[in-house]
């Protein structure tokens, strides 16, 4: 209940799918999702292998919440050895097909091997075929997604699938669903293309049970008045996340130009009131706003590009609605490369969907590829005649489609910040950490954020825990490190759950979430029983790493953050005090003073 | 005394266009900019920033405003 209590095991290199029972003792100490997926892969591979060798496993895990009746209960995760970052991945997505795989009575999918030749994955519940995809290699995800459609004769499948970027092997390819919906951080759809896996095509119709239905539903009805009722919701269903890109421009957190500024003067040019605006044309770049299965707040953007514009106006395949722009993928597009030309930026988000690539990794490898063409590092030459200067659309759009395609500059532009940069003898230029490019939040402003980037278990991300609160009362390192420890493991929990974070931000508190989890589950977990299984799967994340390599070295930011003043905005002259809040935070974590896990916490925790 | 308000995201609708002039004969804090515009009741959810430096909620009340300071109220940040 809650959990469909199977999961299906495919080995590619065999060309075999089982049903096997769901470990419900893992499920009890992980949840789903998240958790769950983590611990199943961390039991079925060796986090020394390759990311994009036949010896990662590839995993498709849903929560206990998903495709129940709770608001926001479409989310999946895909779960691997992330191949921008070599770390564990997990890469969290919505829309329609985490809810159709659950639907279809699993709860996750674990995916071993290698094919042979290109194939895709098609499930309509008990039935598992694993059928040939030559004729739509290297066709892209919204080709490919029409394809199966038109094969399986059936507009309900709900389809993963991956572009030519994750064919190719592009660092920070996505995996794509629904057309514009990515689990797109840390290189997932880079390790589903070295399997030679092109797409999962899923039909469900088992459905979905709870454990306690009648309670369930008053919970249900509790929390979705309080997302109704709330300012925050509505906000977030008008302006989306991007109402994030004027309040972090005017709080000088806004990483412009590859984080050489905090601030950017187009940053009213492509904000939320912009996609509202009606142009002098009469265009407006918003259409609508649009939900994920489940969704009450329906934070998505649905766009257009003006017909006229240079980007579109000879290619009418791209005149149409599409996914629009959310805050990272306008921070990446925008400030972070100079641009503030919105169609540009809408134009790119449309290939990176189409081509499933991560906006964010690809702003920030073209950030400091420009920044070592401004220094002369790179030249023309190696740009395929490209003038790669900051504020340049043209080269924006150009490179998006080069780096989508696998051609040209874009393969170098494929390897990502870290490994381009490492190529050209400037590793100082590369914005990362672990590999993995950052979000749009500058950690010299959000010094909390600054420690969650360093410490997280997939790279920089902002994500995996919550510091706005305690960093906008205080730009100082001081006492930041309890609510980075606090919140990782929270929205460890939420990540397990099959519900998104959003929620969390605009009405609902973690209890919310416990009381849904508990009416489904048929359990009955304390908030504190919740947290110790949050501290355990961010321990197991961490271990994983340990096996992998990593070493509490790795917990660091750019010398970029930590030694350059911020130029301006309410942190002028401040730099990260990373090394005041890491020392706090091991000691908060209980791991040795180089960051390692001591064995007795993975005992206690029973890693 | 004349200050330059901005608003932000959906709190633009307290204010016509989000930015404006605000004018007050005498001292006015914080505080009170907040509750004329009808924002005070959860100032946990709003973010005030006056010349580039963040006045913290438990410091609405006490902050005094100078002629020609600029006010920036923005929704709490809360990423995405």
């Amino acid at each position: 209940m809650g959990w469909q209590k199977r999961i299906l095991s495919i080995d590619l290199s065999r060309g075999t799918a089982e049903s096997e029972p769901l470990n419900m003792a893992w499920a009890d100490q992980y949840i789903g999702q998240r958790g769950l997926g983590s611990k199943y892969l961390y039991e079925n591979m060796d986090p020394a292998a390759d990311a994009m060798s036949p010896d990662n496993v590839l995993i498709f895990a849903t929560g206990p919440l998903t495709a129940t009746a709770a608001s926001t209960s479409a989310r999946y995760s895909v779960i691997t050895k992330g191949a921008l970052t070599n770390t564990i991945a997990c890469s969290n997505s919505g829309g329609r097909f985490g809810a159709e795989l659950k639907n279809a009575g699993y709860d996750l999918m674990m995916i071993k091997g290698r094919a042979q030749e290109p194939v895709y994955i098609h499930i309509e519940d008990d039935r598992v075929e694993i059928l040939p995809a030559g004729e739509i290699w290297g066709t892209t995800v919204w080709q490919t997604e029409e394809w199966i459609h038109k094969r399986h004769q059936d507009p309900q499948i709900r389809i993963a699938s991956i572009g030519r970027a994750g064919e190719c092997g592009v660092r920070y390819a996505c995996v794509m669903n629904d057309t514009d919906r990515a689990a797109g951080r840390t290189g997932v759809g880079a390790v589903m293309g070295s399997k030679h896996l092109k797409a999962i095509s899923v039909r469900g119709k088992v459905g979905t049970t709870v454990a306690e239905p009648m309670k369930f539903l008053e919970v249900v009805r509790q929390t979705n008045e309080k997302l109704a009722e709330s300012d925050g919701r509505k906000g977030m269903s008008h302006n989306g996340t991007q109402a994030m890109m004027e309040s972090m421009n005017t709080f000088g957190g806004l990483p412009t130009r590859n984080f050489q500024d905090v601030q950017f003067v187009g940053a009213d040019r492509i904000d939320a009131d912009a996609m509202w605006q009606r142009g002098e044309d009469g265009h407006r770049n918003m259409i609508q706003n649009a939900a994920c299965f489940g969704c009450t707040i329906a934070c998505q953007r649905v766009s257009h590009v003006n017909p006229n514009h240079w980007t579109v106006r000879d290619r009418p395949e791209y005149q149409k609605a599409g996914g629009g722009l959310e805050y990272e993928t306008a921070f990446a597009f925008g400030p972070m490369v100079g641009v503030d030309d919105i169609d540009a930026l809408t134009f790119a988000g449309f290939l990176t969907n189409e081509h499933g690539m991560d906006p964010m990794s690809f702003g920030g490898t073209l950030a400091a590829a420009m920044e070592l063409y401004e220094m002369g590092v790179i030249t023309q030459a190696d740009t395929d005649g490209v003038d790669l200067k900051f504020g340049s659309a043209e080269a924006l759009c150009t490179m998006v489609e080069k780096t989508g395609k696998y051609e040209g500059f874009g393969q170098i532009l494929g390897l990502g910040a870290k490994r381009l940069c490492e190529k050209y003898g400037h590793p100082e230029i590369a914005m990362h950490v672990k590999g993995q490019e950052f979000a749009g939040y500058d950690s010299r402003a959000l010094q909390g954020m600054g420690l969650g980037y360093a410490t997280g278990n997939r790279g920089a991300c902002h994500m995996k825990h919550d510091s706005f609160g305690p960093d906008t009362k205080d730009q100082s390192g001081n006492g930041k490190a309890k609510p980075i420890r606090n919140s990782q493991d929270s929205i460890a929990v939420v990540d397990s759950s099959g519900l998104c974070i959003f929620p969390m931000g605009v009405g609902w508190r973690f209890d919310d979430y416990r009381e849904l989890l508990n009416a489904a589950c048929g359990r009955d977990w304390s908030k504190d029983d919740l947290r110790a299984i949050g501290e355990r799967i961010w321990n197991l994340e961490r271990r994983f790493n340990e096996l992998a390599g990593f070493t509490g070295a790795d917990d660091t930011l750019p010398r970029r953050l930590l030694e350059t003043p911020a130029p301006s905005g309410t942190a002028k002259g401040k730099v990260c005090e990373l090394d005041l809040m890491l020392k706090e935070y091991y000691e908060l974590r209980g791991w040795n003073e180089d960051g390692s896990i001591p064995d007795s916490l993975l005992q206690r925790l029973e890693i | 005394m004349q200050i330059q308000l901005k608003l932000g995201g959906e709190l633009k609708r307290y204010g016509s266009n989000g930015l404006q002039e605000f004018e007050a004969e005498g001292a006015l804090t914080v505080a009170a900019v907040l509750d004329r515009l009808g924002i005070g009741t959860d100032v946990d959810q709003v973010l005030v920033i006056v010349n580039d430096e963040i006045v913290p909620p438990g410091e609405h009340a006490g902050f005094e405003l100078k002629d020609q300071d600029r006010l920036a109220v923005m929704p709490q940040l809360k990423g995405g």
